[in-house]
């Protein structure tokens, strides 16, 4: 009988044993974020809402853009 | 047959909010790593029982005259047979002893791991730090970060001309690689918070968390520690993640390079997200040694389980996870299950989003812009590493996502097939109620 069978059958949990998970603490230093670098490929018209991206675009990008405070 | 109880294991006793008082049982398994497991005090009673001379039914007698019908014969054999013997809690004196093997059901989290720092590199810096989880010291680190956060946001900030105009490509990449030595610092306080403990065992490595590039500290000997210590080591990435943040805010006072101001405001949005106890980032250990509730995602999934079964009139003889736990942890399952779930369902709607699109429409343009990027005259190093370090977070990300949809549908595929086996069992049976485990 292999441990999922086990399980199934509520053979572990009747005995209430369980294998504790590993504990690996991590941190996503890189999320959604990691893509923001500036980039000069997709160089489209000005967005006025935000400042400018110095990034080598010409014209200046619009993306990615920090909205104005 | 008679078999004994494995003098090599290690006890601890486990500081959770169960109904019952939990021992850790640590076995030594094969690739010097080790299994851990949760289990009754009383049952490991039994299995001390076993002293190689009497065999199970003699000792299941002898506990039984104690213990009077806590446990079947029936039950204890088959246990034996099929779970003590294997994991090596019990041994056969009569044959060689082995090293228990590390189980193919064990849920790996992260995929890609490589170990960076092995445990002898790891350890001896982390014992430099052990004097930061004095209480005192812990005390200052936190009025220091409410004052620095003050400073930042109501003065700092504010009055100073960043808005986003020296953003360029070098700030960027500068802001990315003081995260970077960042996120070392983050692991290197989880490591020094379980060195302090007494705990020896640990390693720091990278590896892929869903979509996200991780660097992971290995703190699973902390189990065997109360839950406040377990708490202290969650929220110890943080502690010296912020002391760092504190210390280039103290620099930006000596040279008033924006390139701080982004990198305070970036890293505040990191710690904030690590505290997310939905995904199994520091918030997720937080939550669950705050209230004692070890192994929290399955026994999150067990109670939709064992809701869902009740849904469709199906008995479990097995009790639902909530009448296993003390109150207040019940209530922080419930809490925790129902929320964990519609960010489950967020979560998927967001990674659907990602892939199709944003990153599969632009992939090919990025790859292409490594070359165009290399071509350029005259060469730009930096350009060339953001691009190159663009592409590659990108690849990463859409692995990760494929694995997720792979895991996502083949869960979704087993789950219809667990529910269509139990109504067809059910409705053979003329509708009667069916007990899984009581399954022919």
């Amino acid at each position: 009988m292999t441990e999922k069978e086990l399980s199934q059958f509520g053979l572990l949990e009747e005995f209430s044993i369980t294998e504790l998970e590993q504990r690996l603490e991590f941190e996503a230093w890189c999320d959604g974020n990691c893509d923001c670098t500036p980039t000069n490929t997709t160089c489209g018209p000005v967005n006025t809402g935000c400042v400018p991206i110095d990034s080598g675009c010409n014209p200046s990008p619009n993306e990615p853009c920090i909205p104005e405070v | 047959m008679a078999y004994s109880f494995n003098e090599a294991l290690y006890i601890y006793p486990l500081d959770a909010a169960s109904d019952r008082a939990m021992v850790l049982c640590e076995v030594p398994a094969q690739n010097d790593s080790t299994i851990r497991f949760a289990m009754p005090a009383d049952l490991l009673e039994l299995l001390k029982m076993f002293d190689g001379r009497r065999d199970v039914a003699e000792v299941f007698a002898a506990y039984d005259k104690l213990n009077p019908g806590k446990y079947s014969l029936e039950k204890v054999e088959n246990l034996i047979r099929s779970f003590l013997l294997p994991k090596s809690l019990l041994v056969d004196l009569n044959t060689p002893a082995f090293l228990p093997e590390i189980s193919s059901k064990r849920t790996t989290y992260i995929f890609g791991k490589v170990r960076l720092f092995p445990q002898h590199v790891v350890y001896p810096v982390a014992k430099l730090f052990g004097w930061a989880f004095d209480k005192r010291v812990v005390l200052l680190w936190l009025a220091l970060f409410i004052l620095s956060h003050l400073l930042f946001y109501l003065w700092i900030f504010p009055n100073h001309p960043t808005h986003g105009t020296h953003f360029g490509g070098s700030t960027f990449s500068a802001v990315m690689l003081l995260s970077l030595l960042g996120a070392f610092i983050h692991e290197t306080g989880h490591a020094s918070a379980l060195v302090s403990y007494g705990c020896k065992q640990t390693e720091i490595g990278f590896g892929m968390y869903l979509y996200y590039p991780v660097l992971y500290t290995d703190v699973s000997e902390a189990w065997k520690l109360s839950r406040q210590r377990r708490a202290m080591i969650d929220v110890a990435g943080i502690y010296f993640q912020s002391v760092f943040q504190m210390l280039l805010l103290g620099l930006f006072f000596i040279n008033g390079s924006p390139v701080l101001i982004y990198f305070f405001l970036f890293n505040d949005l990191i710690m904030f997200r690590t505290m997310n106890p939905f995904l199994r980032m520091d918030g997720y250990w937080l939550v669950a040694d705050l209230f004692g509730i070890y192994n929290l995602r399955q026994q999150s999934m067990k109670l939709i389980k064992h809701y869902v079964l009740k849904l469709f009139g199906v008995n479990r003889t097995e009790h639902a996870p909530l009448q296993t736990l003390k109150p207040r942890a019940r209530v922080t399952l419930a809490i925790y299950t129902v929320l964990s779930t519609a960010f489950f369902f967020y979560l998927c709607v967001i990674m659907i989003q990602i892939s199709i699109l944003y990153l599969l429409p632009a992939y090919p343009t990025r790859l292409l812009a490594i070359w165009q990027v290399a071509q350029e005259k005259p060469f730009d190093a930096i350009k060339l590493f953001t691009t190159f370090f663009e592409v590659l977070w990108r690849t990463a990300v859409l692995v990760g996502l494929s694995i997720f949809a792979y895991g996502l549908v083949q869960g979704i595929w087993s789950a219809l097939k667990f529910l269509v086996q139990v109504l067809n069992q059910k409705f053979r049976k003329g509708g009667m109620p069916v007990k899984i485990g009581s399954v022919p």
